[in-house]
């Protein structure tokens, strides 16, 4: 029996998790500096702690309806592939809490038509008659909408851009 | 005098006829003379003066003969064509000698001048005889003279010595013959310029005969005429002056006049028209005054279709008829009326108590009704003073409704900056949680601290919003509070005013009740006043009644035939104890205007 902590997290009235290890820290609503020509999901760059990270627009990136509305919050993922560490922040509707969840818990995703990608899901647990869907932030993030982006990452730029294409 | 019988057409035309016979005579008398005068005249052109001119021809011509005569006796001494000329000189002369004496005797030819004419004609035959046998010894001595030119013979000469001899004896017996011949002559133009003279002293004897007639007669016809003229004239206008003077008369109304010219003629007849007309005029005038002594009974008959004035006075008299009958009516009526009249103020007076005792009833109530008002408008005034009092508490409770708003809204802000800092105290315990939990278990402790923290930043978000929620409604409660009140005060404004001018309707009423004292107080004045008004009115119609008699018989003046004459005495006679009350001011000027049509009725 494992333990594993978890952030959860409110999009569109659907309640997700996101273990604490990918996430660098939560930020209230700040002033988000648009890019030209950037993809429809990217909402933009932020100053994070010195470095300039790309805001994904979750909403957008779910297909769940963008709503501007909506009072929201920044998570700083912390994110890694083959060794690289690469923050990315994502707009959230609300931040809930942080969860400790047994892996007996986490159930498997139903092949069902659900209004997200299942991809990103690696499985559902239950709290208090709510689904929580755990998703892999690597996954959900990884891509060349959110690579070309980083700029400022310039030791591993051309490694990453490749790497990133082999993923997909 | 039968010519005055005469029409005046007649007379004209008598005296013109009477002139133009004058004319015609005259005409006729100058026609006759002027006729006569040109018959003369017309032998004298014709006869007379043709057989002068022919007997002058003949004389000249004579002469004219005796002059050749001359010429050719002598001898040896012409040419041959002064000869020849000389000789149809005297040719001519003849011509024209027996020419004139032909034309001559074709003439009128009285008895003395036929017989100086034939002894003329025989003496002239005689001398032309002798005339042309000496012709024929001149040619026979002219041959001789041709001859002795060229043959100068003895016997020759002697020859024509003999003839000149002859020659001169022949023109002596020739010059007496000529001059028998010219005596004769002259004898006939002797006898025809006696004649001449005969038929112009005839001629004027003849014009001074006629001239005498003629003045005659003119002066004789203008005498005539203007005697004529005066006496038509005179007839004609002797009797239009007195008409006229008559007309004249009429004209100025006095019909006392008398036309005494009569004649058959026109005159005579427009004479007769006036006499009518005066007369016709005098039965208007006997029917007028007929009228104006009261009797109306007169029958006026129109006297043509178109006879206006008697259309007018038959009316007239109709009409008074009319009137007289009406007032009759009307004086009855008077009466019944002025009887009525008493009866009517008997009740007017009973009224008059009746109201006086009413009128005290009203005075009572009225009182009552003054001393209620008066309770009334101090009521009124003391609820104006509680309202003006609530009005002023309002805006006082409105004053701090506004003041605890405030406070209020100012909790509100305050507990949205504690609402921010439990927010963020949450994200900085999710954050610390995140990062106990990323340290393992080194973090254990700090995790259950910042679950901690998390539970007192939620605890104190929901206490926030839970303020929030409670200081919203009570800033709800408390503008409804303050509008309320708004509200309010201008309903208690609006009674205050009310009530104001309750207190001053009642002031007016007090008022007005005051006037109804007054008013009945009056009423009973008045109310005596009217029964002594109903008193005097009863004496009144007294007099009413007493000026109806009197109408009745001053009316009883016109006669207007028995059978309303009569209604009227008996309904009058009838009435006369009502009528006795009676007395009215109007009728009696109604009576006082037929009087003065009466009067003006006497006039005419």
């Amino acid at each position: 029996m494992e333990k594993s902590t978890y952030l959860t997290f409110v999009l569109a009235h659907e309640f997700f998790a996101v273990n604490v290890a990918n996430v660098l820290e939560v930020l209230e609503q700040q002033q988000i500096t648009r890019v030209p020509k950037a993809p429809e999901h990217i909402m933009g760059i932020i100053n994070f702690r010195g470095d300039i990270l790309p805001v994904v627009n979750t909403r957008l990136k779910f297909s769940l309806g963008d709503d501007e509305n909506i009072k929201n919050y920044i998570i700083v993922f912390d994110l890694t592939r083959n060794h690289n560490r690469y923050p990315v922040s994502a707009v959230v509707d609300g931040v809930k809490d942080v969860i400790e969840i047994n892996s007996e818990e986490v159930m498997a995703v139903p092949e069902m038509g659900l209004s997200f990608d299942t991809r990103f899901i690696t499985g559902v647990i239950r709290r208090n008659n709510d689904f929580i869907m755990l998703i892999n932030p690597e996954k959900v993030f990884s891509g060349i909408d959110t690579e070309a982006v980083l700029i400022e990452d310039t030791t591993n730029q051309y490694n990453l851009k490749k790497n990133s294409y082999e993923i997909q | 005098m039968k010519f005055n019988n005469l029409k005046i057409r007649t007379k004209l035309l008598v005296g013109f006829s009477a002139v133009i016979v004058i004319l015609i005579v005259i005409g006729t008398i100058g026609y006759r003379a002027l006729t006569r005068v040109g018959n003369l005249l017309d032998e004298i052109t014709s006869n007379e003066l043709p057989a002068v001119n022919a007997l002058q021809d003949i004389n000249e011509a004579q002469t004219a003969l005796k002059m050749c005569e001359r010429s050719l006796l002598i001898e040896n001494y012409l040419d041959a064509d002064f000869h020849a000329s000389v000789m149809k000189q005297a040719d001519e002369a003849w011509l024209k000698i027996e020419k004139n004496r032909k034309f001559y005797h074709s003439l009128k030819l009285n008895a003395a001048e036929e017989a100086a004419w034939e002894a003329s004609q025989k003496s002239w035959e005689i001398w032309k005889k002798s005339y042309m046998e000496m012709m024929e010894l001149i040619k026979e001595r002219e041959k001789l003279e041709s001859e002795m030119k060229t043959n100068k013979d003895a016997k020759l000469a002697s020859k024509h010595t003999e003839l000149v001899k002859s020659t001169f004896l022949k023109s002596s017996e020739l010059r007496q013959l000529f001059f028998q011949s010219q005596g004769d002559l002259d004898q006939v133009i002797k006898v025809n310029s006696e004649n001449a003279d005969k038929l112009n002293t005839e001629s004027d004897q003849l014009i001074s005969t006629q001239d005498d007639l003629l003045i005659g007669f003119i002066i004789g016809g203008i005498l005539l005429a203007l005697f004529i003229a005066f006496f038509i004239s005179a007839i004609i206008s002797k009797p239009i002056k007195e008409i006229d003077i008559a007309a004249a008369h009429i004209a100025e109304g006095n019909l006392d006049i008398t036309i005494e010219m009569v004649s058959k003629d026109e005159i005579g007849n427009l004479a007769d028209s006036f006499r009518s007309l005066i007369a016709a005029n005098k039965d208007i005038a006997a029917k007028a005054r007929q009228i104006a002594e009261g009797n109306l009974t007169v029958l006026i008959h129109k006297r043509s279709e178109n006879d206006e004035l008697l259309e007018s006075l038959s009316q007239m008299v109709q009409r008074l008829n009319e009137i007289v009958a009406n007032i009759i009516e009307s004086s009855q009526n008077v009466a019944s009326a002025s009887a009525q009249f008493t009866s009517a103020t008997v009740q007017i007076a009973e009224g008059a108590n009746e109201q006086a005792s009413s009128a005290e009833e009203v005075s009572s109530s009225v009182e009552q009704m003054t001393s209620t008002i008066q309770q009334n408008s101090e009521n009124a005034v003391q609820t104006e003073r509680i309202a003006s009092n609530a009005s002023q508490g309002i805006n006082e409770v409105n004053v701090a409704a506004q003041k605890s708003l405030e406070a209020i809204r100012r909790i509100a802000e305050k507990i949205k900056i504690i609402n921010a800092i439990a927010e963020k105290t949450d994200i900085l315990a999710i954050n610390a949680a995140i990062e106990a939990a990323r340290a393992g278990e080194h973090g254990k402790g700090f995790a259950v601290v910042a679950a901690e923290v998390r539970k007192l930043a939620e605890t104190s978000q929901k206490a926030a919003v839970e303020i929030n929620s409670i200081s919203a409604e009570s800033l709800k409660v408390t503008e409804n509070a303050g509008n309320l009140m708004l509200q309010i005060i201008p309903d208690i404004q609006k009674t205050a005013t009310l009530v104001q001018e309750i207190a001053a309707a009642s002031e007016e009423q007090s008022l007005g009740a005051n006037q109804i004292s007054s008013a009945i107080e009056q009423l009973s004045k008045v109310t005596q006043q009217n029964s002594a008004a109903a008193e005097e009115m009863s004496s009144t119609a007294e007099e009413l009644a007493s000026q109806a008699e009197e109408l009745s018989e001053t009316i009883s003046f016109f006669n207007v035939g028995k059978s309303i004459r009569k209604e009227s005495r008996t309904s009058s006679i009838r009435k006369a104890p009502v009528q006795k009350r009676a007395g009215n001011p109007v009728h009696l000027k109604e009576t006082a205007e037929i009087d003065l049509t009466d009067k003006e009725f006497e006039k005419y």
